[in-house]
């Protein structure tokens, strides 16, 4: 386990030292150092300005020693100050990841419900309409992309409800709970079913196709033989067989969130982790970049960890080493 | 029987087999081992068939594969036909592969079920005869004949043909290049008894007619006796006893032989009630440490302390024939059974041999006709291969069939855009001036008679906008997608086949690509050429459906590759495999020939699912603003300039949004059809 767990920290240091070079290269080989220094510099500024702003970012270094400053600040626990307005990328990341994080466990919590659920009602009875429904919605979903959904919810649920005069959901912007809990809410539902919906799709095709594995299962049928009632053998006996692979995607997916719903934060304007990187990347932005993509790959990392021990827990074959 | 001459065609010495124990720890820097084969010495005669027999575990099979290289051996020597093939390098034993074939196990396993059983016999005539194709044909049909299968059915598949007939294809393979000798793993223990006669006979016939020599592998006693010239007993990767067949089964001098051979059923009850069964007790000791001494000690009724000393060598007792060694220091003599009761009947009655040869109604050649019942079925002989199964599956799929049309449809739209652009006589990027392209203040016009879809808020024709959108999108689905399968099938195939070092490196790469945030990356990438153009040499990178594609390819082909990788370690693992290998085949010519045709239904299927999920990938980046620049019309970045008009343009916003909506729609139904029908016991996620 202790082996299990070093292995795989020390993998997941190493996805994450690619990551950040290959951000650092994307950044140096591409017009990036002088792109920055042009903009801050100004439109009308001579050279001799951006030069001058170039060598106080730092942006004339070459790459690595630019990449070792960084690490060597990482390892204190900075990620840096941001290029325009000096801000310290950790209190950048702090004021982000809230939000994302309502965002992502708002939207976890129904989908994997939503999932779960019209999966195993379709598996129960397959073929029959309520499968054919399920599944057919299911897939409609699942072929939508999140900024569509996201904008045809926008339309549907903010703008035609408020010409009618109902306001029940902001069309945009975030709300902290510590302002007003009814104000976060409100301004996160449409964002959590459009994330949800679009996510849910794939954990009834999911919890679908692993129920019908199980259910075909001889312990199955020697439950029904023993007499069990059928609501028993369907969330006792076969569910919990059939959630280790819908869990495993759900760490996946829910790791993944975590670095920022790139999307649905900017169709919805919230102010999370892919909202700020979508901007820092527009604006070249390294600092902030770098911190948004360490916190996504840790993300991703520690949820593949979080997903293996899980399934060594919910299924005893299962060892880990 | 045959002519047996006394010289040797094999001459094993000494060979020892380890196997290292994965993830065991070193003991005083030694890693553990699994003793396969310690120290096997035996030699196999011309003409002659030596059969092995011994439990399962006792190093049968890896004697075999050792014999015929197709694992390499630890120590020891193996000389074949008088030159030592113990360190001959791939390519001279890949020569000298046509002297030795193989019979394997599984009939099931042994032949790849996606080639046609004609080009599965003349795989080792493609591999090593020169001859022009019609000329294999010819004896390929002819090496049908010869073992009893109708050569009419050339072109079918091996799922079309029962356990029996595959043994006969897999027989049929072995001789095509008129080896030397045949090592024959177990052919016969996954036939029923009936069946088993029929082979065993071919085979006894087919030695005859050409001269061939035998190694033959098998646990059940009856078999052996019936085929064998001469017997080797294993057990725990030694032999501990060799005789000719009729001593062996007389006068079983190691305790294990008599064991064996009393454990094998007599087909007589009054006889079997009369038998006494030595039952041993426990099961073979665990091969990484093997007892001390006599390997048998551990399980043998007549055990003495010294046994577990000194291993006892293989030499002659009681005055027998030197060709009838045994490793015991207490032998069993003449008549003396395990309990010691010498007036029981010594098991392994004569009878045995009745079952075995049972008449049997034998072909114009010899060999058993198995095939002409079939005769009367001549139309049918035309195979269908796990292709047209599968297309014939889609055929009747309705939901799949009518995706496959809409598909068709948005690829006809896209293909003809520039004729919808002529029709409604609005080109893609002419902006219409208001009030006719736009109202007087500057808004989008709704849909009508002249702009069917209305128009965007630079006065441009949505319908034509749209139409010339599914250019983009399928181009983008597409060409990222044969990218994304292109690398991921490669690096797939190369870590799953060649295993070791490259699949670990792979391996890695693959996690780690799995793991990068892909839209960040992607965005970071596609937006550093949308600030300027990167110059790489005479190479220039700019914004545009050449990135677009490269970006999603590459954060897509890991997937793949994982996949693929999946697949391949589990067919790598198949007897077919194994079987092309003993035919002298190299790495890539089983990559290609064997394995890649294996794992092209799950590369397929997944590709069809990938094409929506790039198309919808190159629809978020121009929605985003760093995909295909403007003003190229496509369905992401028109959706995100209306966006900006949604309470006064619903046309704008919704026209994109269903066109993008249909084509991932139809793509998804007709990718989870496809998969259907390659694998149509799968559950399967669509009703």
């Amino acid at each position: 386990m202790i082996r299990f767990l070093v292995r795989r920290v020390l993998l997941g240091a190493l996805v994450m030292f690619c990551v950040t070079i290959i951000v650092y290269l994307i950044f140096y080989v591409g017009p990036g150092p002088t792109y920055v220094a042009r903009v801050l510099a100004g439109r009308e500024a001579p050279p001799q300005t951006v030069a001058l702003i170039a060598r106080r970012l730092m942006l004339n270094r070459p790459w690595y020693v630019q990449y070792g400053h960084f690490l060597s600040q990482l390892l204190q626990g900075n990620l840096g100050y941001d290029y325009y307005h000096g801000q310290s990328v950790n209190s950048i990341i702090a004021q982000a990841f809230p939000v994302t994080l309502s965002l992502a466990a708002g939207a976890a919590i129904i989908w994997f419900t939503i999932g779960v659920l019209s999966g195993v009602a379709s598996a129960v009875r397959p073929r029959s309409l309520l499968d054919r429904g399920a599944t057919f919605t299911a897939l409609v979903f699942y072929s939508m992309p999140t900024f569509v959904l996201g904008l045809l919810m926008i339309e549907l649920l903010y703008y035609q409800l408020t010409i009618h005069g109902l306001r029940w959901f902001p069309g945009s912007g975030y709300t902290s709970p510590t302002q007003s809990i009814s104000g976060w809410l409100r301004c996160l539902i449409l964002p959590w079913l459009t994330l949800a919906l679009v996510s849910a799709a794939a954990y009834t095709r999911l919890a679908r196709a692993a129920m019908l594995d199980v259910l075909g299962e001889d312990y199955i049928r020697t439950a029904r033989a023993k007499g069990l009632s059928e609501s028993r053998i369907t969330f006792r006996h076969a569910l919990r067989a059939a959630l280790t692979p819908v869990v495993t995607q759900f760490g996946i997916d829910v790791g993944s969130l975590l670095g920022g719903a790139v999307i649905t934060e900017n169709v919805f304007g919230l102010p999370g982790l892919g909202y700020t990187a979508v901007q820092a990347i527009a604006n070249q932005d390294l600092p902030v970049i770098i911190g948004v993509v360490i916190v996504a790959s840790a993300a991703v990392v520690c949820a593949n960890i979080v997903v293996d021990v899980v399934y060594a827990v919910l299924d005893p074959r299962v060892r880990l080493h | 029987m045959s002519s047996v001459s006394d010289e040797p065609l094999v001459r094993v010495e000494g060979l020892v087999k380890h196997f290292p124990v994965r993830g065991a720890r070193r003991h005083g820097g030694e890693r553990e081992v699994v003793h396969a084969l310690d120290g096997v010495s035996l030699e196999v005669r011309r003409g002659e068939t030596l059969g092995i027999v011994g439990e399962s575990g006792s190093g049968k099979s890896t004697l075999a594969r050792c014999i015929l290289r197709l694992q390499d051996v630890t120590a020891g020597r193996i000389v074949f036909d008088g030159e030592d093939i113990t360190t001959l390098s791939q390519h001279r034993l890949r020569q000298q592969r046509r002297e030795m074939q193989m019979i394997f196990q599984d009939p099931f396993g042994a032949l790849n079920p996606r080639r046609r059983v004609g080009s599965i016999i003349g795989d080792p005539l493609a591999i090593h005869a020169k001859g022009s194709g019609a000329e294999h044909k010819r004896q390929v049909q002819e090496l049908m004949e010869l073992v009893g299968l109708n050569p009419e059915h050339y072109n079918r598949f091996p799922a079309e043909f029962s356990g029996g007939q595959r043994q006969r294809i897999g027989v049929a393979r072995a001789l095509a290049l008129r080896p030397k000798l045949i090592v024959c793993d177990e052919p016969v223990s996954a036939l029923d008894v009936s069946i088993q006669a029929q082979i065993l006979n071919l085979l006894v016939d087919l030695r005859e007619e050409f001269d061939l020599t035998y190694v033959f592998i098998a646990h059940d006693l009856s078999v052996i006796r019936h085929v064998s010239d001469r017997v080797a007993v294993m057990y725990l990767g030694e032999v501990v006893e060799q005789a000719p067949a009729d001593d062996l089964y007389r006068a079983p001098r190691h305790p294990y032989s008599s064991a064996l051979l009393s454990a094998a059923p007599v087909p007589d009850p009054d006889l079997a009630d009369s038998r006494e069964q030595i039952v041993l007790v426990g099961d073979l000791p665990s091969p990484i440490h093997p007892p001390a001494g006599c390997r048998f000690s551990s399980r043998c009724p007549r055990q003495h302390p010294d046994c577990t000393v000194v291993t006892p060598t293989l030499e002659p007792h009681f005055g027998d024939p030197a060709s009838h060694p045994c490793a015991c220091y207490y032998p069993l003599a003449d008549g003396e059974t395990l309990s010691g009761e010498g007036d029981k009947r010594p098991v392994g009655a004569d009878r045995h041999r009745e079952i075995v040869t049972a008449p049997l109604r034998r072909g114009p050649r010899g060999a058993v006709g198995a095939w002409e019942e079939e005769a009367d079925q001549a139309e049918a002989i035309q195979g269908r291969s796990p292709w047209q199964l599968a297309f014939a599956r889609l055929r009747h799929d309705k939901a799949a069939m009518i995706s496959l049309g809409v598909v068709v449809a948005i690829a006809l739209v896209a293909v003809l855009a520039p004729v919808i652009a002529a029709l409604v006589g609005h080109g893609p990027n002419v902006q219409y001036p208001p009030p006719i392209g736009t109202t007087v203040d500057g808004l989008p016009k709704a849909p009508t008679i002249h702009f069917l879809f209305g128009t965007d808020d630079l006065g441009r024709d949505v319908l034509v906008r749209v139409a010339y959108g599914a250019q983009v999108s399928l181009l983008v689905g597409v060409l990222a997608t044969l990218l994304a399968v292109a690398i991921g099938a490669l690096v797939g195939l190369a870590a799953g086949y060649f295993g070791r070092v490259v699949d670990t490196v792979l391996a890695r790469v693959i996690d780690v690509m799995l793991s990068i945030p892909f839209l960040l990356f992607a965005i970071s990438l596609a937006s550093v050429v949308s600030i300027t153009p990167i110059h790489i040499g005479p190479i220039v990178l700019q914004q545009g459906l050449g990135i677009v594609v490269i970006v999603i390819g590459t954060f897509s082909w890991a997937t793949v590759a994982r996949i693929v990788r999946g697949q391949v370690l589990a067919i790598r693992e198949k007897e077919y495999i194994e079987a092309a290998r003993s035919l002298g085949a190299g790495s890539w010519r089983v990559i290609v020939i064997d394995v890649l045709p294996n794992v092209l239904a799950p590369i397929i299927v997944y590709a069809t699912l990938l094409i929506p999920l790039s198309i919808v990938s190159e629809a978020s980046l121009s929605y985003l603003g760093v995909g295909i620049p403007p003003p190229t019309p496509d369905w992401g970045s028109m959706i995100a300039a209306a966006q900006q008009y949604y309470q006064q343009a619903w046309w704008y916003l919704v026209f994109p949004c269903l066109a993008l909506i249909i084509t991932t729609l139809a793509f998804n139904i007709l990718g989870d059809g496809i998969r259907d029908a390659f694998d149509p016991r799968a559950t399967g996620t669509r009703a």
